[in-house]
């Protein structure tokens, strides 16, 4: 089924086309879910409420831009809405704001479990700001409205969040360097194999 | 995305190209019943079916209720007077039960002990010795059909019997005390009646509380179990009566004139009434009833005279004679009048009367269908309308009369009293056929005159119908 047509189908609450949904959508809706919720358990309650509220409200959606971005968006909230069920954050007004670095001269490329794993330690205040900013796009206004923190906030918890992921850069970096370089033994560590 | 840099971009790239492994089944299956559905439309004839299903429900209930018979296979146990106990609900644990007491005197009743069994149960598992010895029970029972019992429960036996077609009424105590060489068992019974809703009778149902004095695993039981079978009667909103009959009129005079007169020409005769009534009833068998009445009451004048002749001697005429010379002489002469009267008079005259009335009354019940119903009532007439004929002030002649404006009645009769005794049966759930036959008698005076005062009163008997809503 098309786009159009699931759409129209879950409207007019045909079995079959909220079926089709389910089944196009809830990986995408689970990867966000996943990045807020960091554990895979509630990361699939969170894609449940989505669901059944993206496909209850399907009416609401007015065809006004990408029908994913809107779902992006509406998966966002509803994982912001079990965290703040689940009261496992406290957000709270951090720091100085440090700009960026820019541009680092640097072709190192992360692999995607390390991102991932990256991601999955840091603290849950900087997952969530940096996967709003980041990933979702919202402004730091809209991530202080989200998340219940003033604008001042939001961009210090971001900005040591693109630090932390600097840090992470220049770590990978240091690994590639040392795994391009011969080891040097000490020459009474040789073990002198004879034929 | 403003101001990332590049690694920031690819940091981003990778998370959004991150997937998961999903069952969507499973997902699907997770939430599907949580999805808006579209509502079946049911078909038109489902719904038919349903209320046709439901009136052969209530119809084989009602004919189930009217088929039903008492079976005294026992004789007829006396009940003391006791409070009444009523209890709705049918909870084995007693949860949901409310208890209201009714006065036994307010309701009248007709009791008699249906059927008593006593079983025996040795052995371990007293749930089912309880649940087979009820069976038996109601197998034997030819009005009990759809009954059930739950099993009971060691620590309180509590267990309820919800039956359907036999009503109960009065709650009593049973104290049974099984005494036997193995063991000292008391056991407490006590009978509370649970109502269950019924338009015109009450029926209720018997809920049993058995609690035993002490636990027992091996030992001999007894339970007993009884039922009775109660006619209650429940208050009346409203009903609605027809009736029509015939009635037979007396007047009565009165007046100072010691003239003769011609009242005693004039017979009552037998008319006809009509009444739409409503009346409601309460518990305790008062009715009280208003409606409307149009009575017709009809009398007769009859006086006649055949060849009646009187002769009567008259003094103080003369007669003349002229003598032999041409002079004319008068003499006085005896005469004698003659009168002959011959008539024959056959009127009647009409009072047509539309009351008001209102009267009290209180059930007598004398039986499971019968009842009586002395009744008092007052009535004011509304209209009234005369015609016929009416005594004039000599009080002796009758005068006809052709139109209501020339003549001396009232238009209106005023107040009427009446006494009488209604005989009640009930020929279905609301419907019940009435007699009634009544004695009215017409405080007002009907007839404006100087010399005499026109009061009349009538018997009547009505037969109707009533149904009770």
């Amino acid at each position: 089924m098309s786009e159009k047509e699931i759409i129209k189908g879950c409207i007019n609450k045909d079995r079959k086309a909220q079926k089709a949904f389910v089944e196009t959508y809830s990986t995408f809706m689970f990867s966000i879910c996943m990045r807020y919720m960091k554990a895979k358990e509630l990361a699939k309650d969170a894609l449940q409420e989505a669901l059944v509220h993206t496909i209850s409200n399907l009416h609401k959606y007015e065809d006004q831009g990408k029908f994913k971005a809107w779902l992006g968006t509406v998966t966002t909230k509803k994982c912001l809405d079990q965290l703040r069920k689940q009261k496992r954050h406290k957000y709270s007004d951090i720091g100085d704001y440090i700009e960026p670095g820019r541009d680092e001269d640097i072709t190192v490329k992360m692999e995607k479990d390390s991102v991932v794993d990256f991601m999955n330690k840091l603290p849950d205040n900087y997952r969530i700001s940096l996967n709003m900013f980041l990933v979702e796009g919202y402004s730091h206004k809209e991530i202080g409205e989200h998340l219940d923190i003033s604008e001042s906030s939001s961009r210090s918890l971001v900005s040591r969040g693109r630090k932390l992921i600097k840090d992470a850069f220049q770590q990978e970096r240091l690994r590639a360097e040392s795994r391009m370089q011969p080891r040097i033994i000490p020459r009474n560590q040789l073990r002198i194999i004879r034929s | 995305m403003k101001n990332l840099n590049k690694q920031e971009k690819d940091f981003r790239d990778i998370l959004q190209q991150v997937s998961y492994d999903l069952d969507h089944n499973a997902i699907w299956d997770d939430i599907n019943h949580r999805l808006p559905q579209k509502k079946k439309k049911r078909p038109v004839w489902l719904f038919l079916l349903g209320v046709i299903a439901l009136l052969i429900a209530v119809v084989l209930s009602v004919t189930s209720y009217n088929n039903m018979k008492s079976n005294s296979s026992i004789a007829e146990v006396a009940i003391d007077d006791a409070s009444l106990n009523v209890t709705r609900g049918l909870r084995p644990d007693n949860s949901n039960v409310n208890t209201n007491k009714i006065s036994d005197s307010s309701i009248p009743v007709d009791v008699k002990l249906l059927e008593q069994s006593v079983s025996i149960s040795q052995g371990a598992n007293v749930q089912e010795s309880m649940v087979a010895s009820s069976r038996s029970r109601y197998q034997g029972n030819v009005i009990n059909n759809s009954s059930y019992l739950e099993k009971t429960n060691l620590t309180n036996n509590t267990f309820a019997t919800p039956l359907s077609s036999i009503v109960l009424n009065k709650g009593y105590n049973t104290s049974v005390q099984f005494d036997n060489a193995s063991s000292n068992i008391a056991s407490d019974i006590s009978h509370v009646a649970t109502r269950e809703v019924m338009p015109s009778i009450s029926k209720l149902s018997m809920f049993i509380d058995i609690r035993n004095s002490q636990a027992i695993n091996v030992k001999p039981r007894m339970v007993l179990y009884v039922s009775m079978d109660v006619i209650v009667e429940k208050p009346t909103l409203l009903a609605l009566s027809i009736g029509s009959g015939a009635n037979k009129s007396y007047s009565s005079y009165s007046t100072t004139d010691t003239r003769n007169n011609g009242f005693g020409f004039e017979n009552g005769k037998y008319g006809y009434n009509l009444e739409l009534m409503a009346s409601m009833e309460n518990a305790s068998g008062w009715r009280l009833s208003g409606g409307l009445s149009f009575t017709q009451l009809s009398y007769q004048y009859n006086n006649a005279e055949q060849n009646v002749e009187v002769r009567t001697d008259v003094t103080g005429h003369q007669d003349f004679v002229i003598d032999g010379e041409g002079n004319r002489q008068a003499e006085d002469i005896n005469a004698e009048l003659v009168t002959i009267t011959n008539y024959d008079i056959n009127w009647f005259r009409y009072n047509r009367d539309l009351d008001l009335n209102i009267n009290l009354s209180k059930r007598i019940q004398l039986n499971e269908k019968f009842s009586l119903y002395p009744t008092l009532g007052v009535a004011v007439n509304l209209a009234s309308h005369n015609s016929g004929y009416y005594f004039s002030d000599n009080l002796y002649d009758i005068e006809k009369y052709e139109s209501q404006a020339s003549n001396p009645y009232n238009s209106r009769s005023g107040y009427k009293a009446n006494i009488g005794m209604s005989l009640e049966t009930k020929i279905s759930k609301n419907i019940s056929l009435y007699m009634r036959p009544s004695f009215q008698y017409n405080v007002s005076n009907r007839i404006v005159n100087e010399n005499y005062n026109l009061r009349e009163s009538n018997t009547n008997f009505v037969v109707g119908i009533r149904y009770r809503g």
